[in-house]
């Protein structure tokens, strides 16, 4: 069951093309989010699913029900405001049945119902409180259940997270996955946080200069990008610029870096990995290996030697910055937790390796 | 540094200040107090007396003017209310950049000539022989000349026009500084246009609106030059009955407690609409 359709959605404002011909689909119960930096259309594009903003072209269909010319008040859509627009002046109780008395539902319904989604989401002793009184995180639950309570067929939330700190930021992340699961509900979650997106979503659509790049699953994303925006937007990335020297049969790349040095990738996408061709070589820190003798059994095709220039120590994600011998460039590498690193210092001798199915091309265009 | 009881620096700032209140507020009002508690019982021979209040309570014309002036003035800031909340809605939620800005200015420029010369306009417009009356005539809906002056809805526009800038201006500020997404968020939930405004948007405006009405409030009733001018010979404006005790009669007694029962009611009605519309004095002036 699709809840939720855009076609070919297209918005301008002055000479700038803010969405370009954005299409989705996105199923009932499903939690989507759209992934892109600050600028990249995607606060339009859900202005435009939640009715604040009319599109040049295309069209949005909720339920299979056609959207044009109908306002964000009758639209089977409710938004979580990125600063939460909770109402200073009503009560948390008032806030959330803001909406019920809307549609005129009866007195008694409304306290029932107030009551029942408050408790919900953990605020069932805060409904005579102000909004002023709650934490951040409260404020934020009082917003998704302000709007969970009118029952909408798809919710949007606009970087509801942002104003939060690290730590509240990490629980919500949790928190918000549970209430999606527990309601039902279709979330339709916007962000520039990539772990975000990638942490909750089902299906994640990253977005830049006002199209989709790549639409799929946050493993997708991770593991098989398909445009080198994706690839560096989407987690860390070391990267080389060179040419193909080889291309073999089954689609690996032979590729000879500016450096000089020579690396193996898979090719992202097909019929363009001609001898000859520039490329781009995206390869995650943490597909790289690590260890401290040239003889280990688990070398890969590509093989590097360096030395360690810093390591930038964050706990389980410390990172080991190498210089590669006779090149200026620096390579990070996730810094395995064993003990025979642990007495790694700046200076010692390191070598690399990694397996070219880890490592993706994309053409260079200049 | 030194720490004492006295801080000079202090003080001198505070001065020009201090200064103005007692030397122009506080001690004329007081010796407008003093004045009205006396009577003249012989040439340069007072004896204390509530006799001029008195006067006031028994003399149908000076109360029932001064009813008319409070019922007329609360009428005028409503009107003012009533026509300054759209246009400034329009020029701080519905506009953005140059032309928010041009439109403010606009609503400024009238106020750059004295009230004088505003309210000769509004005499050129509204006379037996201006342009309102010569236009009625030439469309054919009306055969003679029609006076538009001199009468009760004359000193009303010309009251609602004066004051509006004072209204126009707390209103757009507080506007402005509401949150375009609550009023999204509103009509997100189910709000309709009138919901929106009712819930989300008075209340927010209400301490703007106040201050707005008390300003106004206070400047139609100590208003002289356009009841007099706009509602003639028979304006019956408070204002003029105390400039008549003063100027036409001198008989200061009689204008001074006038004065006070003016600046008594004034006080009255404000403290009135700050309790009916449940904002504090500090809050609204802020």
């Amino acid at each position: 069951m699709i809840d939720l359709e855009c076609r070919e959605l297209v918005k301008t404002f002055d000479r700038f093309t803010a969405v370009d011909g954005v299409s989705l689909v996105v199923e009932k119960g499903a939690f989507f989010s759209i992934l892109g930096p600050s600028g990249c259309g995607k606060t339009t594009l859900m202005r435009m699913l939640a009715g604040f903003e009319t599109p040049d072209r295309g069209e949005v269909r909720i339920k299979g029900r056609s959207m044009l010319g109908v306002p964000p008040n009758r639209r089977p859509v409710n938004m979580v405001f990125q600063h939460l627009a909770l109402f200073p002046n009503m009560s948390v109780a008032e806030n959330v049945g803001y909406g019920l008395r809307r549609r005129k539902t009866p007195r008694v319904e409304i306290h029932r119902r107030v009551q029942d989604v408050l408790s919900r989401v953990g605020l069932g002793d805060s409904v005579d409180k102000r909004i002023d009184q709650l934490s951040g995180g409260q404020q934020q639950r009082v917003a998704i259940a302000r709007c969970l309570v009118l029952e909408p067929d798809v919710l949007l939330l606009d970087e509801p997270l942002g104003a939060l700190d690290l730590k509240l930021r990490e629980h919500m992340k949790v928190e918000l996955k549970k209430l999606q699961s527990e309601f039902g509900t279709t979330f339709i979650y916007i962000t520039h946080d990539q772990s975000e997106a990638l942490a909750m979503s089902d299906r994640v659509a990253v977005m830049n200069r006002g199209v989709f790049e790549q639409v799929g699953s946050p493993q997708d994303l991770y593991y098989r990008p398909e445009t080198p925006f994706v690839a560096s937007f989407v987690g860390e990335n070391n990267r080389w610029r060179g040419r193909i020297v080889h291309r073999d049969l089954e689609g690996r790349l032979q590729v000879r870096t500016e450096q000089g040095m020579s690396l193996y990738a898979s090719a992202a996408g097909r019929g363009w990995d001609r001898a000859g061709q520039e490329v781009e070589v995206f390869v995650r820190p943490e597909m790289i290996s690590l260890s401290l003798s040239a003889a280990h059994e688990e070398m890969h095709e590509n093989r590097l030697e360096g030395q360690v220039v810093n390591i930038l120590f964050d706990g389980s994600r410390s990172q080991v910055l190498v210089q590669q011998h006779g090149s200026d460039q620096e390579v990070a590498v996730n810094l395995p937790q064993a003990a025979e690193f642990s007495g790694l210092s700046e200076g010692a001798p390191v070598y690399l390796s990694w397996p070219s199915n880890r490592s993706h091309a994309f053409p260079f265009w200049a | 540094m030194r720490r004492s009881g006295f801080n000079l620096g202090l003080w001198l700032l505070l001065s020009p200040l201090l200064l103005w209140l007692l030397l122009l507020i506080l001690l004329p009002h007081v010796d407008l107090l003093l004045i009205s508690l006396r009577e003249r019982v012989a040439p340069r021979e007072y004896a204390f007396s509530l006799g001029n209040y008195r006067e006031f309570f028994q003399e149908p014309l000076y109360w029932r003017t001064f009813a008319r002036t409070a019922l007329l003035s609360i009428l005028a800031t409503a009107l003012t209310l009533l026509i300054a909340f759209p246009v400034s809605y329009y020029v701080a939620k519905m506009l953005r950049g140059r032309i928010k800005n041009a439109l403010f200015l606009l609503c400024l420029i009238p106020f750059w000539v004295s009230e004088l010369v505003r309210t000769y306009g509004w005499m050129i417009l509204l006379r037996e022989s201006g342009l309102v009356s010569n236009l009625l005539q030439w469309s054919g809906l009306s055969e003679t000349p029609v006076e538009l002056l001199y009468n009760d809805g004359a000193i009303t526009v010309g009251l609602v026009y004066s004051a509006m800038l004072f209204m126009v201006v707390p209103l757009i500020t507080t506007l402005d500084s509401l949150d375009d997404s609550l009023i999204e968020a509103g009509y997100d939930l189910g709000g309709s246009h009138w919901h929106v405004m009712w819930e989300i948007v008075i209340p927010h405006a209400m301490p703007g609106m106040v201050s707005g009405c008390i300003l106004v409030f206070m400047l139609t009733l100590g208003n002289y030059l356009t009841p007099t001018l706009l509602g003639g010979k028979d304006s019956l404006w408070f204002t003029e009955q105390i400039y008549t005790q003063f100027i036409t009669r001198f008989n200061w007694e009689q204008g001074s407690a006038f004065g006070i029962l003016l600046l008594m009611l004034s006080s009255l009605i404000v403290w009135l609409g700050l309790r009916l519309s449940r904002q504090s004095f500090a809050q609204v002036m802020s």
